[in-house]
């Protein structure tokens, strides 16, 4: 036997098994447990393990927190596997993917690709999935909208005060007023759960900018009747979508509906 | 030269940053994980720490929290107020009464939220303890 071959021999009995790897997986960090798969994979491409192996990893980076670097190992399972079981589990998990990243076409399109398949239980969980996430896409949009409309909504009434001659860029009692709130809501987000931090902090900024451009332009504004009822409707108009903005922005969407259905419990 | 309205004034503008002061170490050890002084009853001793480990009273722990929060903010009304009078003393003494207030009713609404749902459980009994 020559050197090279003892060498190649050695190198492959030090590549543990894919059962090895897979049931060591609590027993190492997940990076070297991905590490040892990619290893394993590279030495046994013809192995029936191998789809499997692939979609092993993916989930192990989505566990990570790095779901994006799973990506080329799924779209590799759907290229190499097309028409297996495999070929639809990818699917899924890639549809659930572009569902975090917020890339509604190709999660929709992964779901109706399930939807249509006549197996269940997967024609099923596509089915089931594009209920769910058709309204999410719309919920997003509509959140982009409300975002849109309400950062211009601020910045004309600044630009409006600037006009009327007016100190935009000096706060206004209101925000002066307001900004212990501010920053207390600020100070409570620091020990929520990161949803929950996001929400409250959208809140709390979004809420200062509204109040500072309001406050801008309204300080010197001429008070009747009808302008007064119009800022009340205006403001709260404003509270509302800013608060569907946070909500929706932080992905609480669901949790409010199911707490309102079922209660605090 | 300081009158006597704005002698008042400036009083109040103390007091205010002093019960804001008071009233920030209060919200502030509610809502973060910050170590109080815990008070056990039954034991009759104190403890700093995050979490009581039995039945334990937070009041005079959160209590000295706030008195932190007012001393803190005790120097910065007194020269603070050096820098105002007029209308700003004035308009600065009704600001900081707002921020009291805003922040009173904040939490206020923090601790109906913190109550509303609370089931109290009962301590366990001593050790020892024969019912008659």
């Amino acid at each position: 036997m020559s050197l090279a071959s003892a060498l190649l021999a050695v190198a492959l009995a030090a590549i543990p098994s894919f059962d090895a790897i897979v049931g060591g997986v609590g027993a190492r960090p997940r990076t070297e447990s991905c590490r040892q798969m990619e290893q394993w994979l590279q030495e046994n491409p013809t192995s029936p393990e191998v789809p499997r192996g692939l979609l092993w990893i993916a989930r192990l980076r989505a566990m990570d927190g790095e779901a994006e670097r799973g990506r080329p190992e799924l779209e590799r399972v759907l290229r190499d596997f097309a028409g297996t079981e495999w070929d639809l589990r990818a699917t899924k998990e890639l549809a659930d993917l572009d569902v975090q990243e917020r890339h509604w076409t190709a999660a929709l399109a992964g779901y109706q690709k399930l939807a249509d398949n006549p197996q269940q239980p997967w024609k099923q969980i596509g089915s089931l999935a594009l209920l769910q996430v058709r309204p999410q896409r719309e919920r997003y949009f509509l959140f982009e909208g409300l975002a849109l409309a309400l950062l211009l909504f601020g910045v004309a009434r600044l630009a409006l005060a600037a006009r009327a001659g007016l100190t935009p860029w000096k706060p206004p009692t209101e925000i002066l007023v307001g900004a212990p709130v501010i920053g207390m809501l600020l100070l409570a987000a620091l020990a929520q759960p990161p949803a929950q931090a996001k929400a409250v902090q959208l809140l709390a900024l979004g809420g200062a900018f509204l109040v500072w451009a309001n406050g801008a332009l309204l300080s010197g504004a001429r008070w009747t009747l009808p302008r007064r009822i119009l800022e009340s409707v205006l403001g709260l108009a404003q509270a509302a979508a800013l608060l569907y903005c946070a909500v929706v922005a932080a992905g609480l969407w669901d949790n409010l509906v199911h707490t309102m259905i079922v209660g605090v419990e | 030269m300081e009158t006597t309205n704005d002698s008042g004034l400036s009083r109040a503008l103390s007091w205010n940053l002093m019960s804001f002061g008071f009233l920030v170490g209060y919200f502030v050890c509610t809502v973060l994980p910050v170590p109080v002084i815990w008070y056990y009853p039954v034991e009759r001793s104190f403890e700093l720490a995050l979490k009581p480990h039995g039945l334990a009273a937070d009041f005079y722990g959160r209590l000295l929290w706030s008195g932190l929060g007012a001393a803190a903010m005790a120097p910065v009304g007194i020269l603070w107020k050096r820098f105002l009078s007029g209308d700003a003393l004035k308009r600065w003494m009704l600001i900081t009464a707002a921020w009291c207030a805003a922040l009173l009713m904040l939490l206020f609404g923090l601790y109906i939220h913190k109550l509303v749902g609370r089931v109290p459980t009962p301590a366990p009994l001593p050790s020892g303890y024969v019912p008659r």
